[in-house]
């Protein structure tokens, strides 16, 4: 029960995106057509997944033992960055259908604060692993979400008519802010 | 002379980091609930991305190209990390407030974008000044959003009360919509603005 | 070959004087930051208290602070709704509520972190646990009455309150 409120409430009560802004950029970038977005999302959902499980042990069986957790920033983007080129390489060769799927938005992936995010906000309310774990898909699964909702409406503002200054980002900040309003009802499901 | 001053000046408008380039939106949202958050989370930035900057150009003749981005991101993250010590030290409740956002600044597209597009290509005095510009630039965007969206929520502005007590307050202003809505607006202003110049 | 050792050992050199770097600052701030996370905990107890003199004492693994003949103060963790919050709690002798002070909360501002405002705090004064949250006004021994908008975080505050408290009077009866 626990487990499902955990998901429930990483995916759509808090968001990612909508709520704690986190992965705005390729929010933005990618989220044009729904093909794109759909790499994205779970390319995003496999290196969430991954990096939880390592910076928990890292977090939990090293830094914290040895009295290291000043190092945590550094020893978690250390990670998350030679995880994600390792995850690269091995999908090129073992995998080439899922590189051929994934692979150009791999690299983007470093630089995206939701990962980065969702290893802080691992350890800052102390889940354990399989908490962690569970955490990890409810976050890469809300910003999967975000990113589909978001770019099937993108899709349908590219025909309509805008005003010429707030063509591009300043219409898709205020589209994401109705997003982020109608997120807010879910708030009540975490009773 | 008048090329160094236009290294310095090109952030605050027509190459903001935020409005015009969207780099580091996740901090520009998440903390300007209010002016002093949102001063604090600027003047990190603006410390983190001066000596990144420094730093970066410093060792740019002896990076292996290949370990680049590693390199540079150990070189941010080192300084995020003494950021969030000097604030958990000696500014504690600031530090609270902008919670899990300070250790954020590592992924803050615009230090690694800037060391990657400027710092690495250029020398020390010019990567200082683009540091110092973006930052400040940056700053002043923020400064601006925690500003109108505090005013509007609670009628204050770095706490001091400004608005009639007549006016209604806008809680939905200092929530996640408030924040889209008024990058949104902003970012229009912005073109128009740029649009009228031309 | 030559270019793989070039490459791990400029690397491994950036860690190394990255590490130096971080403990030094760190070993120069840490006794400022433990002080301070002292120092705010008995604010809060002077806040709650008056100016009284406090004694740190610890039962089976729970930290507590003795307040005079006054009473005693001592924490409580718990979920809000999006973030951890920890307040301290004051009471007497018999367990009714002194006071709370919240030292962290990170709730939505001007809605959850209400729950921080001394109009949803003052309502636990001078009564006892088990508190029960109630929509409209508050009446009755037990009740508190929700933050507007927030209930969620009134919720969680309340339920961690109770918790703490029912805690405490396990480890003190022993």
């Amino acid at each position: 029960m626990n487990l499902l409120l955990i998901f429930i409430g990483a995916a759509i009560v808090n968001n990612f995106v909508l709520s704690y802004f986190l992965g705005l950029c390729p929010f933005l970038g990618v989220s044009t057509d729904l093909k794109k977005a759909t790499g994205m999302g779970f390319a995003v959902i496999f290196v969430m997944l991954i990096s939880s499980a390592v910076t928990w042990l890292i977090y939990y069986k090293i830094l914290l033992p040895f009295n290291l957790v000043y190092l945590q920033y550094v020893a978690f983007i250390l990670v998350i960055a030679s995880l994600v080129q390792f995850v690269e390489m091995f999908l090129k060769k073992f995998v080439p259908p899922l590189y051929r799927g994934l692979g150009i938005y791999l690299p983007l992936i470093t630089t995206n604060c939701a990962i980065l995010g969702m290893t802080l906000f691992m350890v800052i309310r102390k889940y354990n692993f399989v908490e962690s774990v569970v955490f990890s898909l409810g976050a890469g699964s809300g910003f999967l979400l975000a990113l589909l909702i978001m770019s099937g409406i993108r899709e349908r503002i590219n025909t309509s008519d805008i005003p010429r200054p707030f063509r591009g980002a300043g219409i898709t900040f205020i589209t994401a802010g109705c997003l982020a309003l109608i997120f807010m009802g879910f708030a009540g499901i975490l009773r | 002379m008048k090329n160094n001053f236009k290294e310095f000046v090109k952030g605050f408008f027509e190459q903001n980091p935020i409005l015009v380039f969207l780099l580091g939106l996740c901090p520009t949202l998440a903390v300007t609930t209010n002016a002093i958050n949102a001063l604090t989370m600027g003047l990190s930035v603006i410390f983190v991305l001066f000596f990144s900057n420094l730093i970066i150009s410093l060792i740019r003749k002896m990076v292996p190209n290949q370990v680049r981005i590693a390199s540079f991101i150990v070189v941010i993250a080192t300084f995020v990390t003494i950021v969030d010590i000097f604030l958990k030290a000696n500014f504690p409740s600031l530090s609270k407030a902008l919670g899990p956002f300070i250790p954020l600044i590592v992924v803050n597209c615009i230090i690694l974008g800037r060391a990657e597009a400027f710092a690495s290509r250029n020398s020390v005095f010019l990567s200082i000044l683009d540091a110092l510009g973006m930052g400040l630039g940056f700053t002043i965007t923020l400064i601006i959003m925690g500003g109108i969206r505090e005013v509007l929520a609670f009628g204050t502005f770095f706490n001091v009360k400004v608005t009639p007590d007549f006016m209604p307050k806008f809680l939905v202003m200092i929530l996640p919509p408030g924040a889209f809505f008024t990058l949104g607006i902003l970012v229009g202003i912005k073109n128009a603005v740029s649009m009228r110049k031309k | 070959m030559k270019n793989f050792f070039r490459i791990t050992f400029f690397l491994f050199a950036v860690c190394v004087v990255s590490g130096f770097l971080l403990s030094f600052f760190y070993t120069k701030s840490i006794d400022r930051i433990k002080e301070n996370e002292r120092k705010t905990k008995i604010e809060a107890i002077d806040k709650i208290f008056g100016n009284e003199k406090v004694l740190e004492k610890e039962v089976s693994g729970k930290k507590y602070w003795v307040v005079g003949d006054k009473g005693f103060a001592f924490e409580a963790k718990g979920m809000g709704f999006q973030d951890e919050i920890i307040a301290m709690i004051g009471v007497t002798k018999n367990f009714e509520i002194k006071g709370i002070v919240v030292l962290k909360c990170l709730d939505t501002p001007g809605l959850g972190a209400e729950v921080a405002g001394d109009k949803f705090l003052n309502q636990f004064k001078g009564k006892s646990a088990p508190f029960e949250v109630v929509r409209n006004i508050a009446s009755g021994p037990h009740k508190i009455q929700a933050v507007t908008g927030a209930t969620i975080s009134s919720k969680a505050f309340v339920k961690m309150v109770n918790s703490a408290i029912k805690e405490m009077k396990k480890k003190i009866k022993k």
